[in-house]
Formats: structure tokens, sequence, C-alpha cells
């Protein structure tokens, strides 16, 4: 995940797009895997469980799971990965652009 | 001869018969989880690929653990011992679930320990245990045996959302305080009565407010006018 991951942020670098994780490790863990993968985006500390508030309000039971949400917030694809998941950026951006 | 005595006791032994006491249903799959385990221990412990591949090669037979439970099972009474080891069996049987196991089961259908099988019916590729989940639906006299039975069929992604949603909410109005190893199903099935009414392609997303790694608050919605990807990660 994390080399798609990064190229992806990178790429959108200047467009109106923002990666957010939801972090369930133990803290320490969540450190050590931000320094060592050189990972620039945010996460939420799901307070260092799978268990934890968000990912138990949201009801995941696998990791990853992903959400794409458009500029509104509202949820446009659920677990789509790799190049799917590309593509629903690029598709959500251009909609924007295109004023809809 | 002695070396034949010793030979033979290793055997017994490692089909779960323990000295000269009788087997039991919990013996015998107490003797293979040790076996497995101490098994674990030796594989973590193994340095190379050779060692490692050679320990394996001698795990226990679960096959073998499973044929000597099945007659015991039959002739065992008591319900929730019964159930407890079928879990136990079908758990192992990853090569399909010996035919047995489903008569066993149809025995025991009616009983309140149900719960432990009916949250292995969608394992179950040969979709016989889905026939007694249906059954225990709508026949169990246990009010909480329906409404698990009903939380399993809303798990299954091909029902439509309507009915997920109305076997959702018969296991919730049905379902009490049933626990499966320490947690309640109600709160499975809470989480996934809000990610069907809340969480759908085409519905705004909820709140999330919390912290950062480094304790900093920000909140999903610091980020409308963005396309957004959230990724439920961990580093495992």
């Amino acid at each position: 995940m994390y080399p798609h991951e990064r190229s992806l942020v990178k790429r959108m670098a200047d467009k109106p797009f923002a990666l957010l994780g939801i972090n369930s490790d133990p803290k320490e863990k969540l450190l050590a895997a931000l320094e060592r993968e050189n990972i620039t985006w945010r996460s939420w500390w799901d307070g260092g469980s799978t268990s934890g508030p968000i990912a138990t309000k949201w009801n995941v039971r696998g990791w990853p799971t992903i959400y794409v949400l458009d500029h509104k917030g509202v949820i446009r694809y659920k677990n789509t990965r790799g190049e799917a998941m590309d593509e629903a950026v690029e598709a959500l951006l251009k909609e924007m652009e295109e004023g809809k | 001869m002695k070396a034949k005595a010793l030979l033979l006791g290793f055997l017994l032994v490692g089909a779960g018969w323990v000295g000269a006491e009788e087997a039991t249903l919990e013996s015998l799959q107490k003797s293979y989880d040790e076996a497995m385990q101490a098994l674990g221990e030796k594989y973590q412990a193994a340095k190379t690929p050779e060692e490692k591949k050679e320990i394996l090669a001698k795990r226990p037979d679960a096959g073998e653990t499973v044929k000597a439970m099945l007659p015991l099972m039959e002739k065992e009474g008591d319900a929730s011992k019964v159930l407890e080891a079928a879990g136990w069996v079908i758990a192992q049987s990853r090569q399909g679930i010996p035919e047995e196991v489903y008569g066993i089961i149809e025995k025991h259908k009616g009983s309140k320990e149900m719960v432990g099988i009916l949250l292995m019916a969608s394992y179950d590729r040969s979709g016989k245990l889905m026939e007694t989940l249906e059954w225990a639906r709508e026949n169990s006299e246990h009010k909480e045996v329906q409404g698990v039975a009903a939380y399993v069929k809303s798990q299954d992604r091909s029902l439509p959302d309507d009915e997920k949603l109305a076997e959702l909410k018969f296991a919730l109005a049905n379902i009490g305080d049933v626990e499966f190893r320490g947690q309640k199903i109600a709160e499975r099935a809470k989480g996934s009565l809000y990610e069907l009414e809340n969480l759908r392609v085409g519905q705004v997303a909820g709140e999330i407010e919390g912290e950062d790694q480094e304790g900093v608050p920000f909140k999903l919605s610091d980020y409308r006018g963005k396309v957004v990807v959230l990724d439920f990660w961990g580093d495992w």
C-alpha cells in the first residue's frame, strides 16, 4: 500500500485532494511506520487498537478499508484499491473542476 | 519391546489419548491445541527455512482428532458440549466439514447454545449450515438464537439493503446481551446498522474528530472542498 499511496499523494500535491488515515496501531508503532515509510499524510490515531472509536463507529472489520469522498463530503466509492482508487480520485477532481 | 510400548504411547498421546484415562471431547481438543502450540513455538525458534519446513511437515493431523471426536459427539447428551465441539471441528475443517457434523448439529439445532455455530454458518461453502441458519431464524424457540441468525443473515453481501436492514432490526430487537468469545453480538449488529444507514455511497460521511500522532486535534469537515481518501490502516 505505502508506495502506491505515496505516489498518489505526490501526484495530487497541488490539487484539492487529501489522503487521510485512521490508524489502528499502538502509538509507538504508528510513529515508527510514519518515519520508516516516509508518510507525509495525516492520520487520526484511533486509540491503539482495531477496536478504536473511529473504526468501531465506521464498522470497519477489515484493514485496509478505503472510502473515497467528493469535495462535498459525500461517500462516492467504498473499498476501491490501486489503480481503481486513483481513477476514482481523478474522476471526482474532474467533476469538481467542471463545477457539478 | 520397550521401544514398541513407548512408540505406542506416543501414538496414543498424538491422537489425543491422555494416559489411561478415557478421552473426552475436551481432552481431545486440548491435546491437539497443545500440540499445535508446541509446534508453533518450535517453528518460531527454527532458524533455517529447511528447519521450518521440516517442523511444518510434522504438524498434528486435525483429521485424526476429529475422527476420534465424532463418536463422542454422537453419544454426548449435553448440547452445549456437543455444539462447542462441533464449532471446534468446523474451525479445523479447512478441507470441508465432515458430513457427520451436520447430522449432529441437526439434533441440537433447537438448543440455546447454537449461537457459535450460527456465527460460523457463512464460512461453510456447502451451504448446509445456511439451511440450519434459516431454520433457526424462523423456528428456534429461543428469541436470542433467532436474533443471532438474523444478524448472520444480514451480513450476506448479496442481500438487498432493505432486507439487510430488516434482519438487523429484528436482530437488535431479539438478540439481548448474547456474547460470543467475550463480544456482545448486539454491538456488532449496531455497527452494521450504522454502516447501512449512514455510510452508503451517496450519503454525506459523518464527522470524524480525533487527534493525530502528535495529539493535534483535527476533523474530517476541515477538508470540505477537497476530494478525500479515507484509509483505515495499520502497519502489519
